[in-house]
């Protein structure tokens, strides 16, 4: 697996107060990815073709407001739900992948939640075939993963209107 | 001894499962709160209970606070394991009765480690 920053430098939460940078963002795929899906025997990729990308999102709402977003192709999220319940590709179903998926997503939520300012909620995850992000959220980290050949990504979606950013501590 | 994972999620249940098998507990499973609270009437009582935060139906801390409230179910240890990691969050399942908190993502070596802790399994305990 291979760590890659896909984001411009300068696309970041907020341009003059920083509370989520790309580096911290990779960390926290990074560590999840290989605590949660990588750890344990390894399942091989199912060898059906990606097709269109499935997205599993949590939304923070409190003092910061914002949706982190996992996208990848079904073919990973198929294998993810392998590698998570243990059981064969064969008997891995769409309730399976999406539980898999929105788990990751949930994990991966609660991680940047931590970093954001508090108090705030975390959302059920949902998983979608939409780019599920909200309207009044247009600014975005994002970095992604490499598996199998394909790419696992990781946005956090924010608010950039003046005056919806959280001043840094 | 008996372990009650409770977790709307069947991924983070199945992981729950291996762990706990691993450590030589039986384990049944509930999905939210509510069934949690049904898998408990119908017995037998589980030595400690895994239980998420944020589910439907019934969410952990409420399902911690019930078993908190009938004498017969004093018996249950009662571990938190969530993605929660705001500090007053952890006050408050504490507060309510919870004994031990874990934050995702977790190891099989951390959930040893608090099983340990609570006299559940002998330390070092090999997974």
């Amino acid at each position: 697996m291979t760590l890659t920053e896909i984001t411009d430098p300068e696309s970041v939460v907020n341009k003059s107060k920083t509370w989520l940078s790309t580096a911290d963002l990779a960390n926290i795929l990074d560590e999840i990815w290989q605590t949660m899906v990588v750890a344990g025997s390894q399942a091989p990729a199912p060898a059906m073709s990606s097709g269109a990308p499935l997205h599993a999102y949590v939304s923070v709402t409190g003092e910061w407001d914002g949706d982190i977003v996992i996208a990848c192709s079904m073919r990973i999220a198929q294998w993810v739900a392998t590698q998570l319940l243990q059981i064969p590709i064969e008997e891995i179903t769409s309730d399976d992948v999406s539980d898999a998926l929105g788990e990751l997503a949930n994990v991966v939520g609660g991680a940047v939640k931590s970093l954001m300012p508090q108090p705030s909620t975390l959302s059920l995850p949902t998983l979608t075939d939409d780019d599920p992000h909200r309207a009044h959220l247009t600014s975005a980290v994002n970095v992604s993963i490499q598996a199998h050949s394909e790419l696992i990504s990781l946005t956090v979606w924010t608010p950039a209107a003046p005056g919806l950013h959280k001043e840094a501590q | 001894m008996l372990a009650l994972v409770v977790d709307d999620s069947r991924s983070m249940r199945s992981i729950l499962r291996r762990i706990m098998t691993g450590l030589d507990f039986e384990v049944v499973e509930a999905a939210d709160g509510l069934l949690a609270l049904q898998v408990l009437e119908a017995g037998p009582l589980p030595d400690i209970a895994l239980v998420d935060w944020n589910m439907p139906n019934m969410d952990g801390l409420s399902f911690i606070t019930e078993v908190r409230k009938r004498q017969q179910w004093r018996q249950i240890t009662l571990m938190m394991v969530t993605t929660e990691s705001e500090h007053h969050q952890i006050v408050r399942a504490l507060a309510a009765g919870a004994h031990e908190y874990v934050i995702k993502p977790f190891t099989s070596e951390v959930i040893a480690e608090k099983l340990a802790l609570l006299g559940l399994v002998s330390a070092g305990a090999s997974l």
